[in-house]
């Protein structure tokens, strides 16, 4: 066996230098945008090219077109879209979480496989630092575009804003009343305590950038003002946290934040739930949850609207994004120039999906808000307007450079 | 010179010899390559460590052996997550071994009831996808002091479990233990039931009593198989990641694979290798000590021999209440969770367990919506799940093809050089792979095969890397079975056909295969079976197109849709089940066969 | 020493199989006892049940006049209690002890002072010439010497009988012959009651003052070795005991007087028993004819036959002798050999031929044998 060992030792010294020369060779060449022609559009210079003309040459072009999503309304609105527009082509789609997808991403543009020609991707941090630096992925927008989404076609296109609220159980004297919730610190008071709960912000990126947000200038002083209100004295800063963002960061925890593998699950748990309980969670889930309520009519779950200081939980987009290394990149912009329209957006009660059922798009979705804000939202819902004044907005930059700190922070105080 | 090349010719004119020397080649390239691999990521910069290092992509650093072992994050990163690895692990051995080898005893030396029902059902929580042990648990155990809610066992009993008895430390221990315990049963069962009764009769005579006899020589005979039920449920529950995951991860309690899910997928990687490392090292450790332990000196060779009569130990009045207490534990480790899956599957509504809740929607119900829970049809309408059944069954299939005849050609070349260098190679080769975490092997597997690499293409989101890693994952159990069963089958019977000058290929497929057939066919068993229920093997593996039932399975869950999943995970469960009685009917041969019982 | 006492010992396994049946046998004190018989005829599971490793289904067991076992009176003692030693087949050596930790783990479990132990250890090794092995482990010893360490196991406390279970089966001839003598030459030194299972008829033969020969369960003969060859009590006891065997013959018989006439198309003899019998007049008969007492002898008295096989071992030689259709074997003392196909002539001598009745399989007497032409 010892001899073994040294065998093993000797030839794994041997090809680990076969192996770091070899991919020093390798990582010089950085990896190049197949599509050659398509380099990142900056601003300045907005692509001119239409609606109809990148349907045209995708449909010349004929290659297949696939999409990777995180969000499965982008399935069947593909299936609509080829359905109506480019008939006979081939096409595929795929749901794919966050995680993966940037890895999969990564690795197929790096190996040069034929994967995604566009994606639908949230995680604005690592999107920026894996896919969009590495040259893997590239935003891009044409004036159509522009002129319905604004500013938010910058630094990622935002196709759909999904927000995560605070979500907490009413309906008995054992759980919240309506108007409980009225400041974020709640949840870090003692009296709360593994009463608040969040998908884990280690395997949902979104959740971590919502964390790092806070922890920006801007927010981290609202977030002080709002501990005043709260506890009534000003907030006194650990050694270890430079803003109060931190601060709030290292409470939550410290408060036995409960963390769960699915906003689904946690959202039934908390609405079933026999004492108070509360968590960040996507509104489609309320919707739902409300569904389950009214046939029993013994739990229901309620979000958080205006009321809750200095916010009421966080807003994030999933990015629609170019693959650099694309097949058929003008079909690809034309279905995401579609998307932004009200039949992309709702459907036009005609079109149809693969299973022969007609596409609906977001009818009736809590929680879904297209990037072109005059697509109405569901009723009974707010405007994104409105939710980005009460919501942390993902800032994908801010997100992407302080990532690693606060992830560091929170390894230090799990 | 000419001397030294006919010695060459002589070796190479063996085929064992040369299978070896192929094994050893293959070997290097699908499992040393890969530890190599994993060396050398921790030592430079991946995409997502950018904004932490500062350094260009692929660059070489330090900064991950750093952060690790030399900075303020040691503590959470490292330290505490090897504790709770150990401790965990080293408890799950405990357990399985206290409930399998107890199990073991019982029915090979008690006159326990239903001992034939009872083993079949036994095998179960092998069957099952570990971490759905969990989920069971977490239905069963739910706590209102955590998730709010109470689960099925308060609405029982009206018990209030304590937070530590329902997540944590405590349950992953005993879920673990629960899962391994079938390997412990078959292996010491093995034993026990080949054990020469005389040994203890020879004891009896010299008027030893009960206590003495059990604790001086059944237990040291027996200790063989416990030792290698330790390195099999160790190194398995150190790499296991769903059980903690969902166990854990409420109450913040991490592990090993845990915190390496965590850095692989998160923004630094580098440190996730290095974790990866610590687990293959810490296993590699344990399995020498072991070795040690084994020794060679005491062989135990005379130990199995003609057991013309063992005797039955008679639990007298103990019987009945024996055999109860070990029905009840086995329905706990093996009915209930399935019926947990199967109600859960059927609710309307999660969480309100009333008749009039019970829906078979799930299964073959239409779609309701997107602002309802069930937003897709039913599982048995939907084609998706049966191209991903489908894919699975094939995948598995091939795995178990793979990992199964190489396992099987591994043990005869094993056992017929057995003593040389050169087989306690191969040997220590095929047995690698078990001590790779499933998640960083995959990682490695990634990064290796998605460039076209020589006369190897791409061969990233195909198949064809799904039944590669498959089959050297489950290499280890296979050629453990393989070289069980050539250690039972005497060279003299291959070395007739060698005088009658029968070439090596119909020696083997005549002679040699149709000897051990059963054993054989168990080989393959035990990787279908692995390969039907693995998830975090295939996990980053999976593209889209590829999907297998455990990841539609995951993916079900992460979004929530609770009945979906317990529905899959309950196909994955009958399918196994149905083709492995099957094949234990038709064949005769069993997992407990597999694993060299 | 115990005498040991058998009465209507009887073993069922399971369902209808009779493993033993109503055996009724003494032990004396200080025997050495061969419970003979082919496998599967129960005379290791008799062993066991003196042991107390098996219970009888029925029947009852005395050592002197303690009852050890009896169905109907409820005794069943437990094997610690019967003071026996017991030799297994294959030794049943602890393989995690070494040679030491096998011998005195039994004398430790009798709370020997630690002194004793260790005196009687090595005076057991001495006896059983294996000091130099004391801190071995079994898989590092040789088949005799891990023998030797079972009877020094099974010895070392003293045991008022031992049990042996064809514990030299596993030999090679050439050790088993020595160990034969070894066995021998301890009866002899400890004269403790040996009981002895062997399927090895020579075995029995050699070592035993009393043979046991037992056919499926049923005890057919007990008495001393030499008497159960001289005088088999049937045809079963006839064939199993003597190599080369006893020849058969199938043969018509009339009485004729106080002898009997017997013919068949080969040969045509006058069997006078030694002493006088009962029988039909006319009946059938099996003669058995040991090979030692068939005479090479010349022309004019003999039977004329052909060689058809001549086996010399030096001490002897091993006929087969063919006339007409039968076939004999038969042994010439001293270092001849002879042609194979020539003609030689053979005759009866002595008062050593058994018949037997061919209905019952049963011995009718011993007697002499004349040729009648």
């Amino acid at each position: 066996m010892k001899k073994f060992l040294a065998v093993l030792a000797a030839l794994m010294i041997c090809l680990t230098m076969f192996g770091c020369s070899s991919n020093q060779g390798g990582g010089s060449e950085q990896p190049q945008p197949t599509g050659g022609e398509e380099t990142p559009a900056p601003a300045a210079e907005v692509d001119s090219a239409t609606f109809e003309e990148l349907v045209a040459a995708g449909v010349a072009n004929g290659n297949k077109l696939t999409v990777y999503t995180t969000h499965s309304v982008v399935q069947s609105a593909l299936e609509a879209f080829m359905g109506k527009y480019a008939p006979g082509i081939e096409y595929e789609h795929a749901q794919i979480g966050d995680t993966n997808q940037v890895t999969q991403v990564a690795q197929e543009v790096k190996e040069g496989v034929n994967g995604a020609d566009i994606i639908f991707i949230q995680d604005g941090a690592r999107v920026l630092t894996d896919l969009v630096d590495e040259g893997y992925v590239y935003n891009w927008y044409n004036q159509e575009i522009k002129d319905l989404v604004g500013d938010d076609c910058e630094p990622l296109l935002v196709w759909d804003y999904c927000n995560k609220v605070i979500m907490y159980n009413n309906g008995s004297d054992k759980t919240y009343k309506e108007g409980d919730i009225t400041n974020l610190w709640f949840a870090t008071d003692p009296a709360n305590k593994g009463a608040f709960w969040m998908k884990d912000p280690t395997t949902e990126g979104v959740n971590m950038n919502f964390l790092v947000n806070l922890t920006s200038e801007e927010n981290a002083a609202k977030l002080e003002a709002a501990y005043k209100e709260y506890y009534g004295k000003d907030i006194v800063l650990d050694s270890d946290c430079p803003n109060a963002g931190y601060q709030f960061i290292k409470m939550l925890y410290a408060n036995e934040m409960m963390l769960g593998s699915s906003d689904s699950t946690i959202a039934k748990d908390i609405a079933a739930a026999e004492k108070p309980q509360s968590g960040l969670l996507t509104l489609n889930k309320y919707l739902k949850s409300r569904g389950d309520a009214l046939a029993d009519g013994s739990y229901a779950l309620l979000y958080a609207k205006d009321d809750v200081k200095p916010f009421a939980g966080f807003i994030y987009p999933i990015y629609g994004l170019q693959v650099a290394n694309a097949d058929n990149p003008e079909l690809a912009k034309a279905f995401l120039i579609w998307l932004y329209s009200p039949e992309g957006w709702y459907g036009d009660g005609e079109m149809t999906v693969a299973d022969g059922g007609v596409y609906k798009g977001m009818q009736g979705r809590y929680g879904d808000y297209s990037g072109n804000t005059s697509n109405p939202v569901a009723e009974g819902d707010m405007s994104v307007v409105e939710w980005k004044k009460i919501l942390v907005q993902e800032d994908a930059k801010q997100a992407a450079e302080y990532r690693a700190d606060v992830e560091d922070f929170i390894q230090l105080i799990k | 010179m000419k001397k030294r090349w006919n010695k060459i010719k002589t070796f190479f004119s063996k085929p064992y010899n040369v299978l070896l020397v192929l094994f050893i080649i293959v070997l290097s390239i699908l499992v040393v390559i890969p530890l190599i691999s994993i060396v050398r990521d921790t030592f430079i910069v991946h995409a997502s460590e950018k904004s932490r290092v500062h350094q260009a992509v692929g660059s070489f650093t330090t900064y991950h052996w750093k952060r690790l072992f030399a900075s303020e994050f040691s503590k959470s990163l490292l330290w505490d997550p090897i504790r709770n690895s150990i401790v965990t692990s080293a408890w799950a051995c405990v357990v399985s071994i206290l409930i399998g080898g107890s199990f073991a005893w019982l029915v090979s030396r008690s006159d326990m009831r239903w001992k034939k029902f009872l083993t079949k059902l036994f095998i179960f929580p092998y069957i099952m996808p570990s971490w759905t042990l969990a989920l069971a648990w977490k239905n069963f155990f739910k706590n209102i002091e955590i998730t709010g809610s109470n689960g099925i066992f308060f609405s029982l009993t009206g018990i209030q479990v304590p937070t530590w008895f329902a997540y944590g430390e405590f349950p992953i221990i005993i879920v673990t233990g629960m899962h391994y315990a079938p390997f412990a049963y078959i292996l010491i069962g093995g034993i026990l039931h080949n054990m020469d009764a005389n040994l203890e009769e020879a004891a009896i005579i010299l008027k030893t009593n009960r206590l003495r006899m059990f604790l001086r020589i059944t237990i040291p005979i027996v200790m063989p198989a416990v030792l290698s039920t330790i390195i099999l449920v160790f190194s398995g529950a150190m790499a296991s990641f769903a059980t903690p995951q969902f166990l854990g991860l409420p109450v913040r309690y991490y592990v090993l694979t845990t915190e390496l899910y965590a850095s692989i997928n998160g923004t630094n990687p580098g440190v996730g290798y290095i974790l990866a490392m610590i687990m293959i090292l810490i296993s590699v450790v344990i399995m020498f000590v072991n070795q040690r332990m084994i020794g060679n000196r005491k062989s135990y060779a005379t130990v199995t021999g003609k057991s013309a009569n063992i005797s039955i130990f008679h639990l007298g009045l103990w019987r009945t209440p024996i055999s109860i207490v070990v029905f009840i534990v086995v329905m706990c480790m093996s009915v209930i969770p399935m019926i947990t899956f199967a109600l859960e599957s059927l609710l309307s509504y999660t969480g309100v367990y009333d008749f009039n809740n019970l829906t078979l929607s799930f299964w073959i119900g239409q779609a309701q919506g997107h602002d309802t829970w069930q937003s897709e049809s039913g599982i048995l309408r939907n084609p998706e799940v049966y191209r991903t059944l489908w894919n699975s069954l094939r995948l598995a299939f091939t795995c178990s093809l793979g990992a199964g005849t190489l396992g099987f050609l591994a043990g005869y070349c094993i056992v017929r050089r057995r003593g040389s260098f050169i087989s306690r190679l191969v040997e220590d080769l095929t047995f690698i792979p078990y001590l790779i975490p499933s998640m960083a092997f995959s990682a490695i597997y990634l990064s290796m095969f998605a460039t076209k690499r020589g006369i190897i293409p791409s061969l990233y989101g195909s198949f064809a890397i799904l039944a590669l890693i498959g089959t050297i994952k489950y290499l280890p159990m296979a050629s453990r079975s393989g070289v069980n069963s050539m250690l039972q089958l005497s060279p003299e019977i291959e070395e007739a056909g060698i005088i009658m000058g029968v070439p090596w290929v119909k020696r083997m497929a005549r002679i040699i295969v149709p000897i051990e057939k059963t054993t054989i066919v168990s080989g393959y068993l035990l990787p279908f079976i692995s390969a039907m229920r693995e998830l975090s093997l295939f996990v980053i593996l999976v593209t889209a197109n590829n999907r297998v039932l455990t990841t539609l399975l995951l993916f079900y869950d992460e979004k929530g849709y609770t009945q979906f999943s317990n529905a899959v995970n309950l196909l994955i469960i009958i399918v196994v089940l149905i083709i492995n009685f099957a094949v234990e009917k038709l064949t005769g041969a069993s997992i407990e066969k597999g694993v060299g019982g | 020493m115990p005498t040991i006492r058998l009465e209507n010992i009887t073993k069922q396994f399971g369902k209808g199989s009779l493993a033993v049946d109503k055996l009724n046998m003494v032990i004396k004190n200080g025997e050495f006892v061969s419970l003979l018989g082919p496998s599967g005829c129960g005379k290791t599971t008799t062993l066991r049940m003196i042991a107390g490793l098996e219970t009888p289904t029925e029947g009852e067991i005395y050592f002197d006049d303690e009852c050890v076992f009896s169905d109907e009176k409820g005794i069943n003692l437990s094997p610690d209690k019967r003071n026996v030693g017991f030799l297994f087949q294959n030794y049943a050596l602890w393989p995690h002890m070494t040679v030491r930790k096998n011998i005195s783990f039994g004398l430790e479990n009798m709370k020997w002072p630690k002194e004793k132990i260790e005196a009687r250890v090595d005076e057991i090794c001495k006896t059983m010439r294996i000091e130099e092995y004391k801190d071995r482990y079994p898989a590092e010893l040789s088949g005799g010497q891990q023998q030797r360490v079972a009877i020094a196991r099974t010895l070392a406390p003293n045991p008022r009988v031992l049990l042996m279970d064809e514990p030299l089966s596993n030999l090679d001839a050439k050790l088993r012959n020595d160990m034969r003598a070894e066995l021998k030459r301890l009866h002899a030194t400890t004269g403790s009651t040996f009981v002895y299972v062997t399927h090895d008829q020579s075995e029995a033969m050699t070592l035993s003052t009393k043979v046991a020969l037992i056919k499926t369960g049923v005890l057919q003969q007990y008495c001393p070795p030499l008497e159960l060859y001289g005088e088999p009590s049937n045809l079963f006891c006839a064939d199993f005991m003597g190599n080369p065997s006893m020849n058969f013959v199938e043969m018509h018989g009339k009485k004729d007087g106080d002898s009997i006439i017997l013919e068949n198309d080969d040969m045509k003899l006058r069997f006078t028993p030694n002493d006088k019998i009962d029988v039909k007049d006319e009946n059938e008969y099996v003669l058995g004819i040991r090979p030692e007492f068939i005479r090479i002898s010349d022309k004019e008295k003999g039977i004329e036959s052909k060689v058809i096989s001549s086996l010399p071992s030096g001490m002897e030689t091993t006929l087969s002798l063919r006339t007409g259709k039968t076939t004999l074997s038969a042994v010439a003392f001293g270092s001849i050999d002879f042609a194979m196909d020539s003609t030689e002539f053979f005759d009866f001598e002595g008062k050593g031929y058994v018949l037997f009745d061919k209905e019952s399989t049963n011995k009718l007497s011993l007697g002499s044998l004349q040729i009648i032409r």
